[in-house]
C-alpha cells in the first residue's frame, strides 16, 4: 500500500531518481573515515534535541513561580517524563562534544580552507548557536543551579568593557535575574535560537552538498 | 545465491540502515506520544475527609451548614478549596448536599420553614433531597457520599467540586 502511495505521489513529482541517486546513493569521496561521523551525529543529536524538547513545551511553564514544579511534575509524575528528559539532557551534553569534535576534524583537515570558508563560518555561528542553547536550555529548570549559574554567567557578560553592562541588563530584562530573565531565556530557548539554527544548517547543508566533502590529503 | 557480492552487501546495508533508523523512530514516537498523553485518562482521586461531629445537626433540628475543606490537585498546583455544604443526619446515616446551585452555581440557602432549599439568583427551589421543585435548574443538588467510621463523618471529595465555592 505504501509503494502505491509512493508511486502516485512520484509520478506527479517524479523525485525518484533524484531521490535515490543524490541522496540515498550518492557515492562519498575515498579518504573518508569513521572522523567525518561527528558532523551528522552533532545533527542527529539536533533532531532528538528538537523532538523532545517539542514535547515538553507541553508541561512547562517558564515562570518563577511555577517552572521548577512543572519541570518535577513532568519528570516524575508523567510516564517516560524521566526517558524524555533525559534524552534532551545527555543530547545536549554530547552535542557539545560532538560539535566540538566535528570542528576538530574540520581544522586537522584544513577543510575551512578556500573555497569552503562561508560554510567554516556558519559552522562558527552554529556552534555559537549551541552553546547559547545550553545557556539558556540550563536556566529553564529554574533550580539552585540554574539560578546561580545564570548569574555568574550573566555576570561574565557584564565584565565585557564598555558594553558589558548593557548586555548583562538586556539579557536578564532588568538588573534583577527573575521572572523577566526567565521568560525571555526561554523565548531565546524555544524559538528564536531554533529557528536561526535551522535556517543556518539549511545554508551548512546545501553548500557541502554543492562543494562537496573536502578529503583528507 | 546472489552471484553478485558487491550487490548482496549493498542490500545488506540498506535494510540494516532502515532497520536502525525505523527503531530509532519506532521507540522515539512511542516514548514522545506517551509523555504527551501523560495523565489525561487519570480520573481524580476521591478522598474521604472529616468534619466536626458538632457541625452535624440532627434530622430533627434541620440541616447544618458545613465548609468543606480540602486540597485538589491541579497537575503540579495544588489548591485549598473550601465548599458549603447542608448536612443533617438521620438513623445513622449522615446526608450531605451540595449548596451549589445546578443552574448557575450561586449558593442555595435553606428554608428551615418550607424544608425546601432555594436560590438567591433566579428562584430555582429544591425540595429536602436536593431535587428541583421549581424554577431554572437542569438537574437535582449534588448529594456527597459519606460515611461514618469509627464515629468519624467523613465526606468524599468526588463531588466537591461541582459547585458550592467558598474559597474567596
Amino acid at each position: 500500500m505504501f509503494k502505491h502511495i509512493y508511486y502516485w505521489i512520484d509520478e506527479r513529482l517524479n523525485m525518484h531518481d533524484y531521490i535515490k541517486k543524490d541522496i540515498l546513493d550518492k557515492p562519498i569521496p575515498k579518504g573518508i573515515n569513521l572522523a567525518y561521523c561527528f558532523g551528522g551525529i552533532t545533527f542527529f543529536l539536533f533532531l532528538m534535541l528538537a523532538a523532545t524538547g517539542f514535547f515538553m513545551t507541553i508541561y512547562y511553564i517558564p515562570s518563577p513561580a511555577q517552572a521548577y514544579d512543572s519541570v518535577d511534575y513532568m519528570t516524575y509524575n508523567i510516564p517516560m517524563g524521566r526517558i524524555v528528559r533525559g534524552v534532551h539532557h545527555w543530547s545536549a551534553n554530547l552535542m557539545i562534544i560532538t560539535i566540538f569534535l566535528h570542528m576538530i576534524r574540520v581544522f586537522i583537515y584544513g577543510a575551512y580552507k578556500k573555497p569552503r570558508e562561508i560554510n567554516w563560518i556558519t559552522g562558527v555561528m552554529l556552534f555559537s548557536l549551541v552553546l547559547a542553547f545550553g545557556f539558556t536550555g540550563y536556566l529553564l529548570p529554574w533550580d539552585q543551579k540554574a539560578y546561580w549559574a545564570t548569574l555568574v554567567g550573566s555576570s561574565i557578560l557584564g565584565t565585557v568593557p564598555v558594553i558589558g553592562e548593557y548586555i548583562s541588563l538586556i539579557l536578564r530584562g532588568g538588573s534583577e535575574l527573575g521572572a523577566l530573565t526567565l521568560a525571555r531565556f526561554y523565548a531565546l530557548h524555544v524559538i528564536f535560537l531554533p529557528i536561526a539554527t535551522v535556517c543556518l544548517l539549511i545554508g551548512h547543508f546545501l553548500m557541502i552538498r554543492r562543494q562537496g566533502i573536502s578529503t583528507p590529503l | 545465491m546472489d552471484k553478485d557480492p558487491e550487490l548482496n552487501r549493498r542490500k545488506f546495508m540498506e535494510i540494516g540502515i532502515y532497520a536502525i533508523s525505523g527503531t530509532i523512530a519506532a521507540a522515539s514516537s512511542v516514548a514522545l506520544a506517551r509523555f504527551a498523553v501523560g495523565l489525561s485518562f487519570e480520573k481524580g482521586k476521591s478522598e474521604w475527609i472529616e468534619i466536626a461531629p458538632e457541625s452535624v445537626k440532627n434530622e430533627s433540628e434541620g440541616f447544618g451548614r458545613v465548609i468543606l475543606e480540602y486540597e485538589s490537585k491541579d497537575g503540579w498546583l495544588t489548591k485549598r478549596e473550601r465548599k458549603l455544604a447542608y448536612v443533617k443526619k438521620t438513623k445513622g446515616e449522615v446526608i450531605a448536599i451540595s449548596a451549589g446551585c445546578t443552574h448557575l452555581g450561586c449558593i442555595v440557602s435553606w428554608d428551615e420553614d418550607q424544608k425546601i432549599f432555594k436560590c438567591p439568583c433566579h428562584d430555582g427551589r429544591y425540595d429536602a433531597d436536593g431535587k428541583v421543585i421549581s424554577g431554572p435548574p437542569p438537574a437535582p443538588l449534588k448529594r456527597h457520599k459519606t460515611k461514618i467510621e469509627g464515629g468519624k463523618i467523613l465526606v468524599a471529595t468526588e463531588t466537591l467540586p461541582y459547585g458550592g465555592d467558598k474559597s474567596v
